[in-house]
């Protein structure tokens, strides 16, 4: 007897993972699941975004243990706000731009209290055991710590966040130009760096 | 495909450090506190919509409108018939004699007319001359 399939493969439907890269639609459903209270939506928008949000945080930050707090309050927020999560119409731009603030939020709170210079913080690591890359990944911290943080953001949320202009504009409350502007000046005051220290 | 761009090279290279491994865990356990403290609010239509109150005060409303309707559209009094055209009121015959004076007389018609309305030209009286009247 031959076995018959009880779901036809081709007309299920296709399920994407949950990635940082996914369509807006699954942001959307991730939101409304919290929105409807499901606690799973959390964990998975922590897998999501639980990385770049951290990274984003450090880039601000400068401080691991204020960054692991951002992401940390990034969650309570969204937990908090979920009633409000159905309105949101990039999700994604959304939780980077939450974050953000809570970054900045810590660097006033910061500034009345003596802090590590920000040219001591690891911004980028290597991947993987690799001498040269590490070399790399010192140089480019240091490089990185040299721009001016709203330079700094805006390379980060472009070429680690996979950001478009239009979404950094959103999340760091800029017209679409001026976002590409700062990319543009600051991957040119990074080069000159690069010049300057071979 | 790689980019000759010195800076971007270098940042391809490398990558954003990893969240401590217990971040996940304290991030996720502070939001589910948060989730349970927080109830969740519903938008304000879905508020209307669920509300009891809301819902007694447009079930009242409803009812006084049908009930006001009601009462404005039963008869209070006898109703008074209003023909529309006065002129055919039903009521006493009128005075026969002013009925005869109003009343035309019927046309016969093989009767003919009194009045010759006939127009025919007649011979003009010969005109006397001025002579005939000195005689005369």
């Amino acid at each position: 007897m031959s076995a018959v399939p009880l779901v036809d493969e081709a007309a299920a439907p296709t399920t994407v993972a949950p990635s940082f890269d996914m369509p807006r639609e699954r942001w959307l459903d991730l939101f409304g699941d919290l929105a409807d209270g499901r606690p799973a939506a959390l964990d998975a928008l922590y897998r999501v975004t639980g990385h770049r949000l951290y990274g984003l945080a450090l880039w601000v930050t400068a401080s691991p243990e204020d960054a692991a707090d951002v992401v940390a309050d990034t969650m309570v927020r969204l937990a908090e706000q979920r009633d409000r999560l159905r309105r949101v119409k990039d999700p994604r731009s959304w939780l980077l731009a939450v974050s953000r603030r809570l970054a900045l939020d810590v660097l006033r709170r910061r500034r009345r209290r003596p802090s590590e210079p920000l040219e001591e913080a690891e911004l980028v690591t290597a991947s993987g055991v690799n001498l040269d890359r590490a070399v790399d990944a010192a140089r480019a911290s240091a490089l990185l710590a040299a721009l001016p943080a709203h330079h700094r953001e805006v390379v980060y949320l472009r070429h680690y966040a996979d950001c478009t202009f239009a979404a950094i504009g959103r999340v760091v409350g800029v017209p679409t130009f001026t976002a590409a502007s700062r990319y543009r000046l600051a991957m040119a005051r990074l080069r000159r760096s690069m010049e300057r220290n071979p | 495909m790689t980019t000759r761009d010195p800076a971007r090279r270098l940042l391809d290279r490398v990558e954003p450090p990893a969240p401590p491994p217990d971040l996940e865990a304290r991030s996720l356990a502070a939001a589910r506190t948060a989730m349970a403290r927080t109830p969740a609010r519903t938008d304000l239509w879905s508020r209307v919509w669920e509300s009891r109150a809301a819902r007694l005060g447009w079930a009242a409303a409803v009812a006084g409108l049908v009930l006001g309707h009601v009462i404005l559209s039963l008869p209070d009094r006898p109703a008074v018939h209003r023909p529309a055209a006065p002129l055919m009121l039903p009521g006493p015959a009128p005075d026969p004699e002013l009925a005869e004076a109003t009343t035309l007389p019927p046309l016969r018609s093989d009767r003919l007319p009194q009045l010759d309305t006939t127009f025919t030209r007649r011979p003009a009286p010969p005109a006397a001359t001025q002579g005939e009247h000195h005689d005369a």
